[in-house]
């Protein structure tokens, strides 16, 4: 340390007193420490002072390096192992689920194709079947008659009404027809 | 495991050393070397040979200060008092039958002396003093200016003076 100009004014006990640590440690320069070997060899309390802080220094230096307990390191390793294992049980939860994934996405992914194909299908119903039983010859006769019947009322009101319904309105439009399509189911 | 083997064995010491006299207390020197090797064991892949005796000293140094902040929450803050008051809990903490060394008492009331000193004055004193840390590694390792480390030097080995001083004077009265 040569900070030694702001203690140009100041008093040899003040000036020691300020580089007292420096000067024991060696960290001032020859011409600075000879003024202050001169000093103390005339001031007991600051030779005192020097003694002191030559003592404190080599107290310091003597400090031992402290083993460390063999308890710590021991707690160490244990703290260790127990991390490694948790790093390691949670590296194989990853692998598994990801393993698991590796095979459930694609299967999920052919579950949806298959359901969507499934919903957009082609709705179309079958022809429902029928079963129609040939009419007999008496149903024929009958329904004709019935039929003979209604056409012979509908023109007796026709006939108040004066209307021809027989000719103008049953024959063209209702009985022709049906009897065409009675025909029709004989013929079959 | 077999190389973070190697280095905590390498290294023990000295991050037990720096805790303890940080710290002035043995149960706490080694709770926090623990955590600092565990932590080492956490970063070591990352680390090489040249910046992990660095890193290492900066995280016990770290570790120094939170486990120091976590004790002055519930004991009374022990500051040096040149009036020679109030050292008792200081001094008890390093008068513990359970010392792994036997200190002489001028010995003793340096240590205690010494875990009682400001920060970062107390780390530079333990990592020149008794650690024997080159200027410029102290410097890299708190990221300090060259000049400013030996300025904190001298502060610190002053201020260490007066407290031991001052502890001495008071037990002999």
């Amino acid at each position: 340390m040569n900070s030694h100009d702001a203690l140009d004014g100041a008093t040899p006990c003040a000036r020691t007193e300020a580089l007292l640590d420096a000067y024991v440690a060696g960290d001032v320069d020859a011409q600075t420490a000879q003024r202050l070997d001169a000093h103390q060899a005339t001031c007991p309390r600051c030779a005192e002072a020097v003694q002191f802080a030559r003592s404190m220094h080599g107290a310091l230096s003597a400090l031992p390096v402290q083993a460390c307990p063999p308890q710590v390191t021991r707690n160490v390793y244990r703290a260790v192992r127990t991390q490694k294992r948790a790093a390691l049980r949670t590296s194989l939860r990853h692998r598994l689920v990801q393993g698991m994934a590796s095979v459930v996405r694609p299967a999920l992914a052919v579950a949806v194709v298959v359901m969507a194909f499934w919903w957009i299908r082609p709705q179309t119903a079958p022809p429902p079947v029928v079963t129609v039983a040939e009419p007999t010859q008496a149903e024929v006769a009958q329904a004709l008659h019935q039929l003979k019947w209604t056409m012979g009322y509908v023109s007796g009101v026709g006939h108040k009404a004066g209307v021809l319904v027989r000719q103008d309105v049953l024959l063209p439009h209702v009985a022709h027809p049906i009897h065409q399509s009675m025909e029709g189911v004989l013929v079959e | 495991m077999h190389r973070f083997k190697t280095l905590v064995e390498q290294h023990k010491d000295r991050v037990y050393t720096f805790a303890y006299y940080f710290l002035g207390n043995a149960a706490d020197a080694e709770d926090v070397t623990q955590d600092v090797l565990i932590r080492l064991w956490e970063h070591h892949t990352a680390l090489d040979a040249e910046r992990l005796t660095g890193w290492l000293m900066r995280v016990t140094r770290n570790a120094c200060i939170d486990a120091y902040r976590r004790r002055q929450t519930y004991q009374a803050a022990v500051r040096v008092d040149t009036e020679g008051v109030a050292y008792q809990q200081a001094a008890t903490l390093m008068a513990s039958p359970d010392a792994a060394v036997e200190a002489n008492e001028f010995q003793r009331h340096l240590q205690a002396a010494l875990s009682e000193l400001q920060e970062p004055h107390r780390s530079i004193v333990i990592l020149r003093e008794v650690q024997d840390l080159k200027y410029e590694q102290i410097s890299e390792l708190l990221g300090l200016p060259l000049n400013t480390v030996k300025v904190y030097l001298h502060r610190g080995r002053c201020a260490l003076r007066k407290a031991l001083r001052t502890r001495i004077d008071y037990e002999l009265s």
